[in-house]
Parts: C-alpha cells; sequence; structure tokens
C-alpha cells in the first residue's frame, strides 16, 4: 500500500526471488541499471566462502529476463567479500565497493577484472569500509568512505581529487555514511546513516540542505541506507530502520511514503509452480500482506526509463516503480 | 572428572572478580577485571544485576555488516548473531542467563524449522532474563517456538495434547514426582487454543516470517480444572500462578541455578537458602541471583573452578579475551560453528531435556577441538586482547621462567594448575630460558608467550571455570 497525497511513482511489478546460486538474487544490496533495461544485482549473502555462499554479481533485465551471475571470493585481484555497492560507468564497466577489502573494484559487465582503487587506510585515496559508490558526470567515483566518515572523490585511477566530510553530526559531518548519488547539478547527496538524515552537498562538497533529520514523525528518517535524486529533484530515500522509502521535495519536505507494494515475481510464480508443497503451505499465509512490505531496503536507484529501484536486501527481491 | 585444584584458603580479590565473571559473564578482558576490582566485588555484583543500566548492544550496526543475521533465514546464521553478542554483550549476566534459560527450557530448530522464530525466543529469553519467574513461565507459554516444539499448537478442547503441559511441569518448573496424571491432564486443558499464526509460511520465495502468538477462544477448554489440589475455571496463567507457588517449585529452581552458577554437583543446604529467597522475594530472579552471587558458598575455594566449562563458555570467553570480532568481520560462522562442533549446537539442544553438562561435555575427540580452537585463538598476536598479553609481558622487564609461566597463568585466569601441570609447563619454558624482548615486536620472544599460552590452553586445568 502507498500511504500518499501525492504519488510520484506508481507500483509497476517485483524482479527476484531467493536463490543461493542461479536465478534469483540472495540479500542483494545494491543494483546498476545498464542500456536496454539491464541490471547488474550484487548480492552480499553471509560473507561465508562457502559453496552456494550467494555472494555474486546476477545479471537480468528490467523484465525478469536472467541473464547470467559471476563471482569469486577472497581477497584477491577481481575477487570479492563483502561487496556492497555498485554502478555502472559510460564505458559500460562496473565498480563494486567490497566493505571488507576497502577497495572499489573495476570489472567488464562479464566479470573480467581491470582495475582497483583505494585499499585500506584514512590518507587521501585510501579507504576504510566503502559503502556507497556514485559517479560524476567526468566519470569520478564518489565513494562513501564509511569509518573515515568522509566522501572522497576519486579519480578511475584512484587519485583523490577531494575528500569531505568529518565525524560528527554538524552540517558536512557524518556518522557512517552509506548510500550515495550525485544529481544532474553535480550535488552529492549522502545517506547519512547513523545520524538518521540526508545530506545535500554542493559540487565542492558545501553542506547544502538535510533530509529527514526534523520535522514531523512520518517525515524523520532512520538509518538511511539509499538515496537517488531524479531530474526534478524529487529525493528518493530508502529508509532502512522504518523499512519504508520516503520520498522529499527538493528542500526536504516529505511528499509521500512507501511501505511496499511486492507482489509475486515472475521467478517467484514460476518456482511456485514447481513446487507444490510451498504453494500450498503458502495458502494458509494469516497475514499474507506482510510479504508486500519493505523488509532491510538498501539500495535504491532510477533508470532512464524513468525506473525506481528498490533493493530489498532480506527479502531478496526488487520493487520497481515507474514514474508516469 | 572431579574439581580442577583441590586447595584451600580464601580466594585473593583477583581471582574472586575473574570467577565471578566466569560464572556471571562469559570472561573477561584484562581490562575488564581491572576496572571491576577498582569498583569492588559488591558494585560489580550490582552492576551485572542491572544490565538495563549498561548499554545495549547496537543491532543496527550489526545488522548492517551482517544482513544474514538481519534476516535469519538459517539456523546458522541465527547461531552466529547470538554467539556474536555474546562476545560483544555489555551486559554479561543477561546473556548468561539467556543461555541458562536456553538450557533449560530447551527448544530446537530440528523440529521448529524457523530461525527467526528460534531467535524471537531467544531474544524473549534475554528481555525477562533476570525477572519473575511467575512472568518467565507465562511468556514461555506464549512463545510460538515452544508451542510448535512441544505441540500445543495441536492442544484443543476437543483433542487435548498433554506434551507441553506435562514438560510444563516436569521439565520446566516442579520435576518429576510432584504431580499426579490427573494434574498434567488438567494443566494441558488450561492451555487449550494456545497457538501461533504464521504470516506467511514458506521460506520461499521472499525469505522467512516471524511466527506470532495467538488465543484462539474457540478451540479454549473454559470448563473448571482441578490442578494441584486448587479447583476453578484456570486459563493457563493461573496455572502458571499455581505452580510458582509450590515449594517443588522453588527447589527445582534453586537447583538448576546453582548447577548452572555454582558448581556441577549440587549442595542442598545452598539449594535450600535459594529456594528461600525464591519465595521471599515473589519469585525473582534477580533476588536470587544476588543471593546467590553474595553467598558463602559462591565466593569459596569449593567453587573455584569446579565447573567444566560448556562450549559456550570455551568458545566466547577465550573470544573475550582475545578481544576479537569486536566488530562484524567475517568468519563468525566458522566461531559459532565450534560450539556446534564442542557439542553445544545452539538453538539446537539434542531434547527438551537440553544438554547433559559437566564432565559430559568432554570426550576424547572434544578434547582435541577444544584445544585446537584455544590454540588457534591464543597463538593470534594480531587479536588485540593477545597483543595485550604480550605487551604486558614485555613491559614487565625480563622474565625468569617461574614469573615467565605465572603471568600466562594468570593472564588466562588466574588460572590455578596442579603441580604435575606446573611442573611440566616450567619444564619446557626452562629450556629456552628467561623471556626477553629484544625490540617492541620480537617475533621470537611474541612466539614464547603464545607458545605458552597455547600449552596452558591444552591443560586439563583450562577446561574448567
Amino acid at each position: 500500500m502507498t500511504v500518499s497525497v501525492r504519488t510520484p511513482v506508481r507500483y509497476s511489478h517485483c524482479v527476484g526471488f531467493f536463490a543461493e546460486v542461479g536465478r534469483g538474487f540472495s540479500n542483494p544490496y545494491d543494483v546498476a541499471p545498464g542500456p536496454d533495461d539491464l541490471l547488474y544485482v550484487v548480492n552480499r549473502s553471509n560473507g561465508a566462502d562457502a559453496p552456494l555462499g550467494g555472494m555474486r554479481v546476477t545479471i537480468c533485465k528490467a523484465d525478469s529476463e536472467y541473464l547470467g551471475e559471476w563471482s569469486q571470493y577472497g581477497d584477491g585481484p577481481g575477487q570479492l567479500v563483502w561487496p556492497t555497492a555498485i554502478v555502472l560507468d559510460s564505458h559500460n564497466r562496473l565498480w563494486i565497493a567490497d566493505e571488507h577489502r576497502h577497495d572499489v573494484q573495476c570489472f567488464e559487465t562479464d566479470g573480467r577484472y581491470v582495475s582497483s582503487v583505494g585499499g585500506y587506510g584514512s590518507e587521501p585515496g585510501q579507504l576504510n569500509r566503502p559503502a556507497g559508490l556514485a559517479l560524476d558526470r567526468d566519470g569520478n567515483l564518489i565513494v562513501t568512505d564509511t569509518h573515515n566518515n568522509r566522501i572522497q572523490k576519486l579519480s578511475p585511477d584512484g587519485e583523490c581529487l577531494a575528500s569531505w566530510g568529518s565525524a560528527g553530526n554538524g552540517p558536512g559531518q557524518f556518522n557512517l555514511p552509506w548510500g550515495v548519488t550525485v544529481d544532474r547539478r553535480g550535488h552529492v547527496y549522502v545517506a547519512d546513516w547513523r545520524n538518521d538524515r540526508v545530506q545535500e552537498l554542493g559540487p565542492d562538497g558545501q553542506p547544502l540542505a538535510d533530509y529527514g533529520a526534523d520535522g514531523p514523525a512520518e517525515a524523520r528518517l532512520k538509518r538511511p541506507s539509499g538515496v537517488a535524486v531524479d531530474d526534478d529533484g524529487l529525493v528518493y530515500v530508502a529508509d532502512w530502520g522504518n523499512n519504508l522509502v520516503k520520498i522529499y521535495a527538493p528542500g526536504g519536505a516529505l511528499v509521500t511514503t512507501l511501505e511496499g507494494d511486492a507482489d509475486l515475481s515472475v521467478w517467484a510464480v514460476e518456482y511456485l509452480a514447481s513446487d507444490a508443497a510451498t504453494a500450498k503451505l503458502r495458502e494458509q499465509a494469516a497475514h499474507p500482506e506482510q510479504e508486500r512490505w519493505f523488509w532491510g531496503p538498501t539500495g535504491i536507484k532510477l533508470d532512464a526509463a524513468g525506473r525506481l529501484y528498490v533493493v530489498e536486501s532480506c527479502r531478496h527481491r526488487m520493487q520497481i516503480y515507474q514514474k508516469p | 572428572m572431579a574439581t580442577a585444584t583441590v586447595e584451600t584458603g580464601q580466594l585473593t580479590d583477583r581471582e574472586l572478580m575473574a570467577h565471578l565473571f566466569r560464572r556471571a559473564g562469559i570472561g573477561a578482558s584484562q581490562e575488564e577485571l581491572e576496572a571491576a576490582l577498582v569498583r569492588g566485588y559488591e558494585a560489580t555484583v550490582e552492576q551485572l544485576l542491572h544490565p538495563e543500566r549498561q548499554p545495549e548492544l547496537d543491532e543496527d550496526l550489526i545488522f548492517r555488516y551482517y544482513v544474514d543475521f538481519h534476516e535469519s533465514r538459517k539456523i546458522d546464521s541465527a547461531m552466529s548473531h547470538w554467539v556474536y553478542r555474546m562476545i560483544n554483550t555489555h551486559r554479561p549476566l543477561e546473556e548468561k542467563m539467556t543461555l541458562f534459560w536456553h538450557c533449560l527450557f530447551a527448544t530446537g530448530n530440528s523440529k521448529v524449522e524457523a530461525p527467526p522464530t528460534m531467535l524471537q525466543q531467544i531474544n524473549t529469553f534475554r528481555r525477562f532474563a533476570l525477572g519473575n519467574f511467575r512472568d518467565i513461565l507465562v511468556d514461555l507459554s506464549k512463545d510460538p517456538a515452544m508451542i510448535f516444539w512441544l505441540d500445543n499448537n495441536e492442544n484443543t478442547r476437543t483433542v487435548y495434547n498433554e506434551n507441553y503441559g506435562r514438560e510444563l511441569l516436569e521439565l520446566f518448573s516442579m520435576g518429576i514426582g510432584n504431580y499426579t496424571e490427573d494434574d498434567v491432564k488438567e494443566c494441558a486443558r488450561a492451555f487449550t487454543g494456545w497457538t501461533f499464526k504464521n504470516p506467511i509460511p514458506a521460506a520461499k520465495p521472499y525469505g522467512r516470517f516471524k511466527w506470532e502468538f495467538e488465543f484462539r477462544p474457540d478451540l479454549h477448554d473454559y470448563g473448571e480444572k482441578t490442578f494441584l489440589g486448587e479447583t476453578g475455571p484456570f486459563d493457563g496463567e493461573e496455572i502458571v500462578d499455581i505452580v510458582v507457588r509450590q515449594p517443588a517449585t522453588a527447589q527445582f529452581l534453586a537447583r538448576r541455578l546453582y548447577l548452572f552458577f555454582v558448581a556441577d554437583r549440587p549442595d542442598q543446604a545452598a539449594i535450600d537458602e535459594l529456594a528461600e529467597v525464591y519465595v521471599q522475594s515473589g519469585y525473582e530472579i534477580r533476588s536470587m541471583l544476588r543471593s546467590l552471587f553474595l553467598s558463602d558458598y559462591f565466593r569459596s575455594r569449593r567453587a573455584y573452578y569446579a565447573m567444566v566449562k560448556s562450549p559456550a563458555d570455551y568458545v566466547v570467553g577465550l573470544l573475550r579475551l582475545a578481544q576479537d570480532y569486536r566488530f562484524p568481520k567475517p568468519g563468525i560462522y566458522d566461531v559459532a560453528f565450534e560450539c556446534r562442533y564442542m557439542g553445544q549446537d545452539l538453538l539446537n539442544p539434542p531434547s527438551v531435556e537440553g544438554w547433559h553438562t559437566g564432565k559430559e561435555w568432554i570426550d576424547t575427540g572434544i578434547l582435541v577441538e577444544r584445544v585446537n580452537f584455544a590454540a588457534s585463538v591464543v597463538t593470534d598476536p594480531s587479536k588485540p586482547g593477545i597483543r595485550k598479553i604480550v605487551d604486558t609481558l614485555r613491559a614487565a622487564g625480563d622474565l625468569v621462567p617461574e614469573q615467565f609461566l605465572d603471568a600466562c597463568l594468570d593472564a588466562l585466569g588466574p588460572l590455578p594448575v596442579r603441580p604435575s601441570t606446573r611442573a611440566a609447563l616450567l619444564n619446557h619454558v626452562e629450556k629456552q630460558g628467561p623471556l626477553r624482548f629484544a625490540s617492541a615486536d620480537d617475533p621470537a620472544a611474541t612466539e614464547r608467550v603464545t607458545e605458552l599460552l597455547q600449552l596452558i590452553g591444552a591443560t586439563r586445568e583450562f577446561q574448567f571455570m
């Protein structure tokens, strides 16, 4: 159900269901929409190096067509342990932030390793548990350097071009930031996780506004994890601690709140058709409405077709909304 | 297996404080121990008895990094989550009592097969950890995992299922021999209609959902019951009211607390004392524990290292000592699995009777598992707690073999050892002479320290607490 007086998006459909391997997701954290409705979904899974560990990048389309997956667990080049964020650059390469490895690696879309930036530390260009990724219009990486409580702008070669923020709760300060995005003006929006707000920074890092830190209770954020901004300036926030998505007008007024509208995805329908016992069990559901709600929303992204993707880390799916 | 040592005399302040933290918590780092010594024994007991005065763990932080804990789809995740909490808790007695209730009200995922619901039960145990036994039994009777584990969801006014009613009396409160078969039947009647509902009963396609307690009036037997000599149209709560008033319940709970916190062999005088506190306090667990920790029998050398460490005490105690996993990182599953390998598969006890404790925790294979795990922890100087032990020894300057050995025994306890154990350890240390650090991170000297810690970890005495 959507609680709204004015709804800038409408629920479209759901992609995903739980699978430790193959078609499906396992605790997905983020998605990178690409051309031709392609989606690259990073699955965090349980972070264990085990058969069927589930950590992987899944490639599919917005209409649920499954195209494949790739991954390799470990600390070596091209391997992943705790992947958290994923973006696709203008050269059709994927960048993935890894909170355990403290780096951001670049891959071809088929999984071939290209390069990496970062590495553990607090010096410029070093990272401590990078959690969020975005690209600016020049192709530089905007990284939430979470445990250094700063945002770094890194060139694709890893050179630190700018660094903003410090630990704290004042303007321009952060407390374990998570997701990040850049709008068409070059403003940077940071899900300032432990400060329960989203901060908007100017192109040079100057704090401009915040979202969800005050105002009426329904407008307040609790541990926001992800943020997206559309061309109208609407700010979409994955309100992780409240299991909601909140949409704000430029400047911070709450426009509406989404609590989730999921129905069965194509993959889920096909799975249930092949598993009569599970399908039968579902007939006994006491509260089927709970399945619709968001649980653990993390990544939130917009694509060129006006789709809003909400990645649910605990429900192994993406709820997709459409802008009119 | 007898008590580890046969020493007499009063415990020193340091011995007593470490003893308290092993029993009322799951071990302590050297810093925690030192801080507690400054505070004093009675003040520390009071602090332990009031976990609500200490900060709660930041579950958001845990869930952010361990998404599988957040979801708890798999029992391995739920188990690892609990182990992580035990390692990091600022409320050690709360967590220890959670373990106590899990051991007493043993419920297993082998049947329940619903990890979030199992963990929900653990959270319930934690919530009422030091509360009133009456409230505890009422909450237990409404716990969905327990309801399913003991078939109370099949207990209706038309078809009785006595399983929960029987175990409530036999295993959870009074003990066999203190009630009749008729009491069991009447007890079961009072719990008819106490069932649960499952929001969506399937792990696929979108993961699991927590079960919820549900009272079904249409399935409840509202008729008159005669239970333990009292007659009325009792429901489950009223049955619990009668149960908690029974002298047998006082004895039962006092005995279980004694065996969990004091010694593997019961002492009737101490149990009587605890039972009296149960009655006088109106069934308050906190009051019983206060009496226990301040008692002479708990503070005596007779109770000192008189219990075999449970696997959870062993594994978590070592990691707390080493100050490892103080922040989420990969590998926590392997740690949690160690409890399982050592015979305590958390959230999956072997039966409703729970685990057999004391000497039954250890056999030859498990001893090897224990020794290997201890070695893997104490030989790693990159772990902060181990590094601090090494640094403390280095700061002490050159140490002759006896001093070196005493310092290591102190760091892992203080751990008293039998003369034969001491002689064997000393013999090993003397082969390489005094401990000297040529530099701050002298690898050879560091290795000598961790090697000796490893040897101590392999002793018979280290298996006790």
